[in-house]
């Protein structure tokens, strides 16, 4: 399946070669969740808030085929 | 204005409150008699505390146990120069009561801990989170669920802000639904480590305010489960949906954590780790 990523502040360029400039598609295997997705950008497991379709998600999501991914970095400043 | 009590003092400070119909008088009437607690007199808690100050919210509790440094000013507009060294809730109140001395300020000049976060929280009808770490948001987003306080919350990094309200019992999300875990120790730089861009707390902190007085005036829709991200290098606002977690260990069917924890230690920290700056 293809999912459309979109890396958002920091984190555009934290994904390096996986996905040059921070967005783009990718190819994953069937089945994958937004965990698998993490590690296949290099993305730490925690602190970043990914939300597909328009909705925040976590870990465990299942992603389908033509799925929009965005990620933001978690924040804790005050 | 006869019937809300006000003064004639009042009626002519809140005079573009009063006049404005989803205010009115009856919603200044609301502001007077409500009790917010500012969690955090740093670069958040500053717009929040001056703009419900000036809006005449009638008790706002300031609670930070940090002492102003220099490198907050770049973005702390509660405290100036020659506070620097003083504790932040004493410089705090002193502005607040530049902007309105008809509000009464209550210092907390303490930590928030698990051992006093339910008496604290207890005399307020609003929280709202202006802290800078990963335990004390847990902290707050437990306790206000416990104890059914409506909480807004903000975060902020770099150039990018968070903000969402949590409104315990109402099968909405909470803190924890949209972070079951806090991340690793380390995974997130505080402001002191990755740098913060001085005007984004007055943005984020300003939209906190915004809530605060919505929820007091019940006027508007809350920004309740939905999480905004603000990105101010792209000047771009966008709006998730957050989903309420049935199986949340807080606001759950069922919930499993009924009273507060060690948020170091959930955290992964050691204990006193962490400041509110």
């Amino acid at each position: 399946m293809r999912v459309e990523v979109e890396l958002r502040g920091s984190l555009a360029g934290r994904a390096g070669l996986a996905l040059p400039g921070g967005r783009g598609r990718l190819d994953l295997a069937e089945g994958s969740t937004v965990a698998r997705l993490a590690g296949v950008l290099g993305l730490p497991p925690g602190g970043v808030v990914f939300v597909v379709n328009g909705a925040a998600a976590t870990g465990g999501t299942a992603l389908a085929d033509g799925d929009r991914v965005q990620a933001f970095p978690m924040a804790a400043g005050g | 204005m006869s019937g809300f009590g006000f003064s004639e003092e009042q009626v002519l400070r809140y005079s573009r409150h009063i006049i404005l119909p989803h205010v009115g008088g009856a919603g200044q009437r609301k502001l007077l008699d409500a009790k917010v607690l500012c969690v955090g007199a740093g670069g958040l808690g500053s717009p929040i505390a001056m703009y419900l100050a000036a809006a005449g919210v009638g008790t706002i509790g300031l609670l930070d146990f940090d002492r102003v440094d220099l490198t907050n000013l770049q973005r702390q507009l509660l405290h100036d120069t020659d506070d620097v060294g003083r504790p932040k809730v004493e410089s705090g109140m002193e502005r607040l009561r530049a902007i309105n001395p008809g509000v009464d300020v209550i210092t907390h000049d303490t930590m928030l801990t698990s051992a006093n976060a339910m008496e604290i929280l207890s005399g307020y009808d609003i929280v709202v989170d202006g802290s800078d770490n990963f335990p004390v948001r847990y902290l707050v987003n437990d306790a206000a669920q416990m104890l059914g306080k409506p909480l807004v919350y903000g975060s902020i990094f770099q150039f990018e802000g968070q903000a969402t309200v949590f409104l315990p019992g109402q099968e909405t999300p909470c803190y924890r639904c949209l972070f079951p875990q806090p991340p690793p120790p380390g995974a997130v730089p505080s402001c002191s480590e990755a740098g913060v861009f001085g005007v984004l707390p007055g943005i984020v902190g300003s939209i906190q305010a915004v809530e605060a007085i919505k929820l007091i005036t019940g006027i508007g829709t809350p920004l309740v489960g939905r999480l905004l991200l603000f990105d101010a290098l792209e000047m771009e606002f966008t709006t998730v949906k957050l989903r309420w977690d049935p199986e949340c260990p807080v606001c759950g069917k069922s919930p499993t954590v009924t009273e507060l924890i060690d948020y170091e230690a959930f955290c992964g920290l050691p204990p006193r780790l962490g400041e509110i700056v």
